[in-house]
Order: structure tokens, then C-alpha cells, then sequence
């Protein structure tokens, strides 16, 4: 990966996860007596760098989408630290953490659901720049109207309402509100997930072309493996709340490591390497994360399943430089 | 030319009545279904695709007229049947949404053993038991006890599909119509759905109208895939064809958008503009307005599905031509 400031050096960290964890207590009866906790993040450590594209992949239930929530702080961590600019997110309040929501912004799967349907596209975009700088109405509207030409709407989609849009130009507003104050980092949650393939590729490309533009690290979350390849540098592999596998996308595409992402990239029904592909297809149903399977969590369900999985968790191997594997397949012994 | 098809559309046309006017939302499609075959109907949001399930399953809206067009099943126009009121036993229908298809106040035994007694004309209660367990295995779901005793919310999205598959199996149909049966689902939910469909089609005989907007699931389950555009039908052709030798430039471009994981990308093609209004379809070519090869012709004459070579069909002006 080509790095502006030269070879081999670190790039600049952004965020840094730490030992994430989030339970969600399962209460039962009229006295709300704690039963048990769904475990749906479970010691997850990570790093967002300056300018990165991060993917997290995993299928439902695996507790993408609540690492996403804790990073935009719509859920409050269990145990953990989430670093931002040094300082951690959990802990603070007032200015630093007006600060914080508006470098860090977020694109929901449904734009009909995430956009206000009584408010219209200029009020949409404008009402976030409006709330955080003090621009006067002529640079508020002149501000506004680049912002959707950036994102390709013109003048004509301003006093139009979200039910008088398309999928593909709601999630554009979207778009266009969650960079209007020049965020560090968007968190793409499924941003192409209720789209058509024509559209999705729209999406993307304009992801892509924004991102070139303004130098925002994204934070791609997603079930869909092909949409990862093309947009990011580093891609996470989770399941049941833990991560698998994490390197960088050409690796994990070109040579997969965990048996669970050798699964998942099978499993992709592309219809170009029909005749070529190896199909591994993956027997049974993700264990429930109240009772998730001890030691490693992909035991019961992996091909390659030995004694040892069933025991211990598989400690973290360093398969090259960034690419990390939790597989008791690689352990150095 | 071998025996009668067991699906034959002829010149369907169906219009949705909307507020100040109508959505032609199929217009003038024809194709036909094989004993033991998979048909994939593949296009996007607004192609049409759904509506002509719909119409072969007997169960469009009340909003929806059918213009013109015979649906033909084994020899029998449906809607002349349907309009006398005859029960169709043979084709039944899968839907997108299993959590929405099945009443979460009924156990999934019920559900199932009420189609099975007004279908199947059994009585007895221990019989009625027997099929539906009999169906469940035949789905592979495990531990069928369990699960004709349970209600929707106690099941998984992956569960809940193949209790749906099973309910639709439990009337011995011929035919099975599946509207994005997999969409929901994760990829590897999606890839044992698939392969259940596969074997059953095997097993069975059954034969399948797939309906789908994603070209990578329609090469893996389908004999022959029908690529629609704007409620037309722009080209079809076997799976394999199709994939390798798309001759369609919306075929084409459709391809072109999907992100390929073994191929590094640096940008993705996508096709400029959006899907057409079918309140007032274009004149000429459907896809005239977002088509990057369009000559003068395309605005002017609809082009008609014709053989460009033994089972492929084309709707284009590009191929025509050739042939003069």
C-alpha cells in the first residue's frame, strides 16, 4: 500500500478500539431479573488509520452493526475503550464531545427510514451545518448547494421531500448530509444493501470519489463480500461477536485464512467463476450469542474442527505484517 | 420440437390502476417453462418481474388488470379457471419475506396442516401430521417435532424459508414459483437454500420461476435465464449463454455492475439514469434513454424478441440489422 509519508511507516491512527465488549441483559418478569446477557461484541480490538477504508463483515448476528452503534455512541459500551484523537469517547462530554459527533457521521442501510419524510432535501442537508457553524443564510444556501452538486443532485432536488426521491437519490441525501461538515469518519452501515446493482454501483463509485476528494476514512459495514473487495483497504471478519480474521483486502480475497472466510467468499453467488469455484456450503445455523460456544466460536460449525478448538480460545497469530488470524489452524506450537 | 411446455405465458400484459392513471407494468411477455426446469427472471426493482409471478400464482392485487395474454398450465388457460373459481393445486409461491408469509398467531403445524386439509382433502389428524413431518424432512430441517409445534418468532430466518418451501411442497405442485427467496438471507443461509432448491428440483422434478434481481444467484440455480427491463423482456437465453456471450447492451451493462471479488476494481460501471416511468412507457427501445449504444432507430421502433441463435433471443436493434 503506497503511503504518502514513504515506505514502511505506520500511517496516522484515527480510532482505536480496545477490548470492546457489549452485552445486552435478557430481563424476564415483572421485576426485570437479569437472566442471562446476549453477548454481541466480545473483546473486540481494532484500528481506523487516517484516510483507511475498514470493512467489517460478518452475517446477522454477529455484532457488526453494535461495534457501529458503539463508535457513533447510540450504545453505551460494556467494558472497553474507543479512542479518538487520544481521548476516550465513553468518557467525555460537552464541547469535546460536539467535537466528536461532528467528525464522526453515518449512513444507514434505508435512506427512507434515516431521512425525515416532513423536512425537505435542503432543510435535510442544510440543518447539520446550520447547527455547527455559524454561516450566514446566502453561505448556508451556497454551501448546501455544492454540497448536493458533490454528491450529484442538482439545484431542481432542494424543495423536493424524500418520498419524491429514489432509492439511489435518497441515499445521495444522505450522503450529502453525513460529509456537510467534513467529517474524519463515516460509518457506512449496509449503505448499498436496499439498492439495485445499477444504482449500488453508483453509490459506490461516488463513496469512492468523495472519499479521494476529502480524505475521510470510512468504516464499511456490511454483509456483502464483492462490495468490500472494491472500496477497502483492510477488511474484519466477525462472527458471533468475535473477530476471525482482519488483513488487508487483497489478502484476505486472494488467500483467506479462516476457515469461516474461506466459507464466506464460497458462498458469494458470482456468476463469472461459476464452473471454477470450489462451493463449500455451510451446514446449520449461527449458535445463538446468549450461549455462544465455548472457546473458539466457529468450532461447531468448521470443517476443520480439532480437540483443541473445543478447549481453548485460539490466541491471535500474526500471519504476515497486518494480516492476523484466530484459528487454532495457524497457532505456532 | 418435443412435448408441450408445462408453463406457457403468451402475450401477457398486466396494468396496475394508480391515482390519475395506470402503471403498464408487464407488457406483451412471452416465454415457457419445461417439465423439470428452472427459469430465472432476472431484473430490477420495477422490471416486471414480480407481477408476472404474481399473475401465474393467481394472486395479484386487486389494482391489477390484465390487459391481454393467456397464462397456459398443462394445457389449461389459469385465468379462465381462475375466474371459475377452480382451485390451482399445482403451482404455488415462495415469497421474499418468510417472517410476513406465515401468521404469528398460528404454530407453523397449523399453518401447515390447514393447507394440507383443504389442498390434499385429508381429515384425519394423525394423517395430516404424518405429510407435514414427511414434507419438513424433505426440506432438511432438523428435528420436525420441534418445529410443527413452534411459532414464526420461535424461529430463524433460515428455518422460517425452508418451513415456507415446505408448506408450498406439502400440495405435491408441479411447479414452484420463488420471488427472491434468498434476499433476505445471509450468503451462506443463501447458498443452503439454493442447494435445497437444487435437490429438491432434482428429486422432485419440480420445476421453478425464479425470481431474482441477482445475476450471480440466477446462474447458479437456473437452467435458462429471461433478463427483464421496464415489464419487457430483453433477452433470454441458457444460463451459461447468457453468462458467457451477453448480447443485450442492458444485459451487458447489468454485468458490468456487479463487483467482481477476485478482480481488484478501480471504478465500476454503472448505468447513467434511472429505471423508466411506466406510467408512459418510451415509444421505441425500452431502454433506449439509458442504452450507450443507441442509434436513431431505437426512439422510434420497439424491437421485438427475436433468435439470434439456437436459444438465445435478443430484443435489439443491433442484432437485427446484422441479419439483413
Amino acid at each position: 500500500m503506497p503511503s504518502l509519508l514513504g515506505g514502511g511507516e505506520m500511517k496516522t491512527e484515527l480510532m482505536k478500539i480496545k477490548d470492546l465488549k457489549k452485552y445486552f441483559p435478557i430481563k424476564t418478569g415483572l421485576f426485570g431479573k437479569i437472566v442471562g446477557y446476549v453477548k454481541a461484541v466480545d473483546h473486540v480490538t481494532f484500528h481506523i488509520g487516517l484516510g483507511e477504508v475498514v470493512s467489517l463483515v460478518g452475517e446477522s448476528g454477529s455484532g457488526k452493526t453494535t461495534i457501529a452503534k458503539c463508535l457513533l455512541l447510540l450504545e453505551r459500551p460494556t467494558y472497553g475503550q474507543i479512542l479518538f484523537n487520544g481521548y476516550d469517547i465513553t468518557q467525555i462530554r460537552g464541547k469535546r464531545l460536539k467535537d466528536y459527533r461532528r467528525n464522526v457521521q453515518a449512513v444507514f442501510q434505508n435512506p427512507f427510514l434515516s431521512l425525515d419524510p416532513r423536512m425537505n432535501v435542503y432543510d435535510i442537508v442544510s440543518e447539520p451545518v446550520q447547527y455547527h457553524m455559524k454561516l450566514s443564510k446566502k453561505e448556508l444556501y451556497e454551501y448546501t448547494s455544492r454540497l448536493l452538486e458533490m454528491v450529484g443532485l442538482d439545484q431542481s432536488f432542494q424543495a423536493k421531500f424524500p418520498h419524491e426521491l429514489s432509492g439511489g437519490q435518497a441515499q445521495r441525501v444522505a450522503i450529502a448530509r453525513a460529509i456537510s461538515l467534513n467529517p474524519k469518519l463515516v460509518v457506512l452501515d449496509e449503505p448499498t444493501s436496499a439498492l439495485d446493482v445499477s444504482i449500488q454501483a453508483q453509490i459506490l463509485n461516488l463513496l469512492a470519489e468523495l472519499k479521494e476528494k476529502m480524505n475521510f476514512s470510512y468504516l464499511l459495514i456490511t454483509h456483502d463480500l464483492s462490495i468490500v473487495r472494491y472500496i477497502s483497504d483492510r477488511v474484519i471478519v466477525i462472527y458471533l461477536g468475535k473477530i476471525m480474521e482482519e488483513g488487508p483486502s487483497e489478502y484476505i480475497f486472494s488467500e483467506p485464512l479462516h476457515p469461516y472466510t474461506q466459507i464466506l467468499l464460497s458462498s458469494i453467488p458470482d456468476p463469472f467463476t461459476q464452473e471454477v469455484r470450489e462451493k463449500t456450503i455451510l451446514r446449520g445455523e449461527p449458535p445463538s450469542p446468549v450461549n455462544p460456544p465455548r472457546a473458539c466460536r466457529f468450532h461447531t460449525r468448521c470443517p476443520y474442527v480439532m480437540d483443541i478448538c473445543k478447549e481453548e480460545d485460539p490466541a491471535e497469530t500474526d500471519y504476515r505484517a497486518e494480516h492476523k488470524v484466530f484459528c487454532w489452524l495457524y497457532a505456532k506450537k | 420440437m418435443n412435448r408441450q411446455p408445462l408453463l406457457q405465458i403468451e402475450d401477457l400484459s398486466i396494468d396496475y390502476i394508480i391515482v390519475g392513471g395506470s402503471i403498464k407494468a408487464v407488457r406483451n411477455v412471452s416465454f415457457s417453462i419445461n417439465e423439470g426446469e428452472v427459469v430465472c427472471l432476472v431484473g430490477e426493482s420495477g422490471s416486471g418481474k414480480s407481477t408476472i409471478g404474481l399473475a401465474v400464482a393467481g394472486a395479484l392485487p386487486e389494482n391489477a388488470i390484465i390487459r391481454s395474454g393467456k397464462i397456459i398450465f398443462q394445457g389449461k388457460d389459469l385465468l379462465y379457471e381462475k375466474s371459475k373459481n377452480k382451485k390451482i393445486d399445482n403451482v404455488m409461491i415462495v415469497f421474499q419475506d418468510p417472517a410476513a408469509t406465515l401468521n404469528p398467531l398460528f404454530t407453523v403445524g397449523e399453518v401447515i396442516s390447514d393447507v394440507i386439509r383443504s389442498h390434499l382433502q385429508i381429515r384425519d389428524k394423525g394423517e395430516i401430521r404424518e405429510k407435514a413431518l414427511e414434507v419438513f424432512r424433505m426440506v432438511e430441517l432438523p428435528d420436525p417435532d420441534r418445529i410443527f409445534n413452534s411459532y414464526p418468532h420461535e424461529l430463524s430466518g433460515g428455518m422460517l424459508q425452508r418451513v415456507v418451501i415446505a408448506i408450498s411442497l406439502s400440495t405435491n405442485p408441479k411447479m414452484l414459483i420463488a420471488d427472491e427467496p434468498t434476499t433476505m438471507l445471509d450468503v451462506t443461509l443463501q447458498a443452503q437454500i439454493l442447494d435445497l432448491l437444487l435437490n429438491l428440483k432434482k428429486k422432485l422434478g419440480l420445476s421453478m420461476l425464479f425470481i431474482t434481481h441477482n445475476l450471480g444467484v440466477a446462474s447458479e440455480i437456473g437452467d435458462r435465464i429471461i433478463v427483464m427491463y421496464g415489464g419487457e423482456i430483453v433477452e433470454e437465453a441458457s444460463s451459461k449463454d447468457l453468462i458467457n456471450n451477453p448480447l443485450h447492451p442492458y444485459t451487458k451493462s447489468l454485468m458490468e455492475c456487479i463487483p467482481r471479488t477476485h478482480i481488484k476494481h478501480s471504478r465500476l460501471k454503472h448505468i447513467p439514469g434511472t429505471v423508466p416511468d411506466l406510467r408512459n412507457p418510451l415509444k421505441g427501445c425500452i431502454f433506449s434513454d439509458r442504452c450507450s449504444e443507441v442509434m436513431d432507430i431505437c426512439r422510434v421502433v420497439k424491437p421485438l424478441l427475436k433468435e439470434y441463435s439456437k436459444n438465445h433471443k435478443v430484443a435489439c436493434h443491433l442484432y437485427s440489422e446484422e441479419e439483413k
